[in-house]
């Protein structure tokens, strides 16, 4: 492309990133907001991909975009309901009230201030040392040690490993906060994910979809070794595909306490664990990678761990287990099949 | 200007609307979008770095691309737990609402400890309640225990009336 017209691009991706994230801070309905904050994240995908880095392009879209904004849409829908429950017995007037924004004055003194925030992170970008410190040619250099072609795929599942690892922990330990946060009387129960009012283009994509995802997962898993790709936007993939399906009355989750669904969220951190221990016996320490086994031993990991996010990935966004709402919310959107 | 300067100046600018949005708003949910366009800020000015860090056969440095994608992931999760507890915070307000003064089985006297009238509208309403109703009846003895049922018996007691909601709902969301 010519240097002119791509400067013009980015110029574009940027004014309209910085129009959508105004966009949604600041425009009134919650539903305008999110879908701005949802476009905000598919154009961020854009601008990953401007800077070269399209495997963060792939999970901002898929996890960043996708399922953070299903996830807040069916918060928002929620809360909706909730809200006009209260305001139809008159309880909503007060948290109405409470709810009026601050005064003009202050909201004129932190715009400035934010606005000075945002000042003084672009003077620090601007005052950044030249030429960049980087890590990019130790990366290369050792990268033939893994096996693996793709740089970002090693320093995730290779040099930077115990991120990874403590990442995948720190899921399941969101998981288990999210499910504490269920009422006793639904603990241990199935969750579920809210299904969706228009049911009949949701059924069509929820049988249309899926299989070409999972192929799309699979093939994304591979080539994460050596393309762009990976265990983390194959496992968001699937679990958009799982999300699609439950949002359209086709399936159910199991509940809570099956031990197959335990298992299958901690499988993947679990082998990442024991693999990584393997390593202290057998090799030159904690997480690596026996010599010669690297790439059986990196295959292993993300195909567990991709299975392991997508289950993770899709209990996260379907919250704890509400009985009372399940039932009612399962039953009300099946037409005769 | 290069890429890498622009789009870190944009992500400056990204950084200061979502500070301003997560201290403007009171709305948890309005909040939890402006904390993610600000970790997107803070994500791209990330990536912008990285791409400084380029060398021949790499667009960009790999490590803080990663550390990136890590990021991602653990601020959804970070979002998925919020929005479970404003959620949850939700649906106990809920139950305030008819269970408090303004219920319709509420009675005239509130006393301190309400969960005897609570128990008896429990098993009056239930169809399905029986059983969490005669659980709750024969704990009322202890009062320590109150606060614990008070929500639980809640939970049963709203859900009837939350299923009758959820269709009205629905239809003024779509109508927006």
């Amino acid at each position: 492309m010519i240097p002119a017209l791509e400067r013009a691009v980015e110029l574009a991706i940027g004014a309209m990133l910085v129009g959508l994230a105004l966009w949604s801070v600041l425009v009134r309905p919650r539903f305008a907001s999110i879908v701005g904050f949802v476009v905000f994240g598919l154009l961020l995908m854009l601008a990953w991909m401007r800077l070269g880095a399209p495997d963060v392009a792939m999970t901002e879209g898929a996890i960043g975009s996708g399922l953070a904004g299903f996830l807040l849409l069916s918060a928002a829908a929620r809360l909706r309901c909730s809200e006009i429950r209260r305001a139809r017995i008159g309880a909503g007037e007060p948290q109405r009230a409470r709810d009026r924004s601050p005064r003009r004055s202050s909201i004129v003194a932190l715009g400035v201030g934010c606005a000075a925030v945002a000042a003084a992170l672009a003077a620090a970008v601007a005052a950044l040392p030249h030429p960049a410190p980087s890590l990019a040619p130790a990366a290369l250099e050792r990268l033939p040690e893994l096996g693996i072609g793709n740089p970002v795929s090693g320093v995730l599942i290779g040099f930077r490993a115990l991120d990874t690892l403590v990442e995948k922990i720190v899921l399941v330990v969101a998981l288990v906060g999210v499910w504490g946060l269920a009422a006793e009387a639904s603990w241990r129960r199935a969750p579920s994910v809210d299904p969706s009012p228009e049911i009949e283009p949701i059924r069509f994509l929820a049988r249309a979809l899926p299989p070409v995802g999972i192929v799309l997962a699979i093939y994304l898993l591979w080539r994460g070794a050596t393309e762009p790709g990976g265990a983390f936007p194959a496992g968001a993939i699937l679990a958009a595909m799982a999300v699609l399906v439950l949002a359209a009355g086709l399936g159910r989750l199991p509940p809570t306490a099956a031990r197959s669904l335990r298992l299958a969220i901690c499988a993947g951190p679990l082998v990442f664990l024991g693999v990584g221990g393997l390593g202290m016996g057998v090799a030159r320490g904690f997480l690596d990678y026996p010599a010669g086994f690297e790439v059986l031993s990196i295959k292993l990991i993300e195909v567990l761990l991709t299975g392991s996010v997508a289950v993770v990935l899709l209990l996260l966004v379907a919250g704890p287990p509400e009985e009372a709402a399940s039932a009612n919310g399962m039953r009300r959107p099946e037409p005769p099949l | 200007m290069t890429s890498a300067t622009l789009f870190s100046l944009c992500s400056a600018a990204l950084v200061g609307i979502g500070l301003f949005g997560l201290l403007l708003h009171q709305d948890p949910l309005r909040r939890i979008v402006a904390l993610n366009v600000l970790g997107a800020g803070t994500f791209l000015l990330f990536g912008a770095i990285a791409r400084r860090g380029a060398v021949d056969g790499l667009p960009s440095d790999p490590v803080p691309q990663a550390m990136v994608i890590t990021g991602v992931v653990v601020a959804f999760a970070g979002s998925a737990l919020a929005v479970s507890i404003v959620r949850r915070l939700a649906a106990l307000d809920a139950l305030d609402g008819p269970d408090g003064p303004d219920g319709p089985d509420a009675p005239s006297s509130i006393e301190p400890s309400d969960d005897a009238p609570r128990d008896a509208s429990a098993r009056g309403s239930g169809d399905s309640d029986g059983e969490v109703g005669g659980k709750s009846g024969a704990g009322s003895t202890g009062v320590d225990d109150a606060p614990r049922r008070g929500v639980n018996g809640g939970a049963f007691d709203g859900r009837p009336r939350r299923s009758s909601i959820e269709p009205d709902g629905r239809a003024s969301m779509e109508g927006r």
